[in-house]
């Protein structure tokens, strides 16, 4: 394998797995809670068929050292609604 | 509205949980909602996220991925007509120059691509230390392609190119037959990143096995065999180890710390031989099938060989 190869490949390694270390180390809270799905500003369609509300699923990860009792989400209507 | 937490179940039983948790929601009409989850924990603790706006419109299509569909078909076309069209027209070329350049941009747009998705599953809050670093056997492809294509030194070369034909080919392969993306179909980022890397994964399998002329044999399947096993016992350890970090929850690498939670062929595994790691035993078999069927390639192209040899008349 030819110098510039070989330094190619470990500059793509050590950025791969550097960057993948430092996510796991942004993420070693003691405790956090985060929501992955559905996408912030995504827009989703209502009803299929349109005469039902359509659901779509909420996604996420909690962790707490002392252990989690409840998770739970909250809607909030532009008008101001909650549930 | 309450979330359940994904749990390791076996026979109906749960066996441990795990961080991620989910929950349907419906919304009564379209307009705009902000979405926010909070967690309690046993000591009183509580976390919120930051609140999420998100769009109803019955106007809008569905985002879900569904199997079959032509969001489904037409990439594996695509993927089908790459892995036979690129090593045809490489090949005809008779340059190594051309073929070396070729399998430099095939790895290069894998690691490029790579490093984008990975910063944008971060940014969305769905990059997990137990799922996404580059150790599963697909990415394990991914990242040593480039080894395989500009190493000089030869058994260490065939070495690889067998672990990696099993754990490319085969692992990329099932991905892009049964996908499973969920509600992040077309044209989210995740629906082409997903068919993006599964896809060139083949791709430089396929470029690599027909282009850099490696050859397996019976004694591949050993090698194959002892090698996975090596790296999925790794995979198992570095697993269970990863309950003690944030978020106390068992890593996934190898499928070795439990099912997908969306189901898949490892459920029946587990209903015969029993959890992780006693389903590994039905794992083995499959991976001794597959390896039989992804081996059929080169058994053909030496019968063939064999009878076109047969065929020349002698002077």
């Amino acid at each position: 394998m030819r110098i510039r190869t070989k330094a190619y490949i470990i500059a793509g390694f050590s950025l791969i797995y550097g960057m993948q270390a430092v996510m796991a180390i942004l993420l070693m809270t003691r405790d956090g809670i985060r929501m992955h799905a559905p996408a912030p500003g995504i827009t989703l369609p209502r009803g299929l068929p349109r005469e039902f509300p359509r659901e779509t699923t909420v996604v996420g990860d909690a962790w707490i050292k002392a252990g989690i009792s409840r998770i739970e989400v909250r809607i909030r209507g532009e008008a101001g609604g909650a549930s | 509205m309450p979330a359940e937490r994904d749990a390791i179940k076996y026979r109906g039983e749960v066996v441990s949980l795990l961080a991620a948790w989910r929950t349907k929601v419906s919304f009564p009409s379209d307009g705009s909602y902000s979405l926010s989850a909070i967690a309690t924990g046993s000591d009183g603790l509580i976390l919120e996220t930051r609140p999420r706006r998100i769009s109803i419109s019955s106007s809008a299509a569905s985002r879900e991925f569904v199997f079959g569909s032509p969001a489904h078909l037409v990439p594996l076309a695509v993927v089908l007509a790459l892995c036979i069209a690129v090593p045809l027209a490489v090949r005809r070329t008779r340059s190594d120059l051309v073929r070396d350049r070729v399998a430099f941009a095939i790895t290069l747009l894998l690691w490029v691509h790579e490093i984008v998705y990975e910063i944008y599953w971060f940014a969305i809050g769905a990059w997990t230390v137990g799922n996404c670093l580059l150790l599963h056997m697909c990415a394990l492809a991914l990242m040593f392609l480039h080894v395989l294509y500009f190493s000089r030194d030869g058994g260490f070369r065939q070495t690889l190119f067998e672990l990696l034909y099993f754990f490319g080919l085969g692992g990329a392969m099932q991905a892009l037959f049964t996908p499973d993306i969920g509600m992040h179909g077309f044209p989210e980022l995740k629906y082409f990143d997903y068919f993006i890397s599964h896809g060139t994964i083949v791709l430089g399998m396929v470029y690599a096995a027909v282009l850099y002329r490696f050859e397996l044999t019976w004694k591949s399947w050993i090698r194959v065999v002892v090698g996975t096993l090596g790296a999925t016992l790794a995979a198992y350890g570095l697993d269970l180890l990863l309950r003690f970090l944030p978020p106390y929850e068992v890593g996934n690498y190898f499928i070795m710390g439990y099912p997908p939670p969306t189901g898949s062929v490892i459920d029946v595994f587990a209903s015969i031989f029993g959890p992780s790691p006693r389903y590994l035993v039905g794992l083995v078999l499959m991976g001794l099938a597959l390896f039989g069927l992804l081996y059929l390639p080169y058994v053909v192209r030496r019968l063939a060989r064999r009878r076109s040899a047969g065929a020349t008349p002698s002077r």
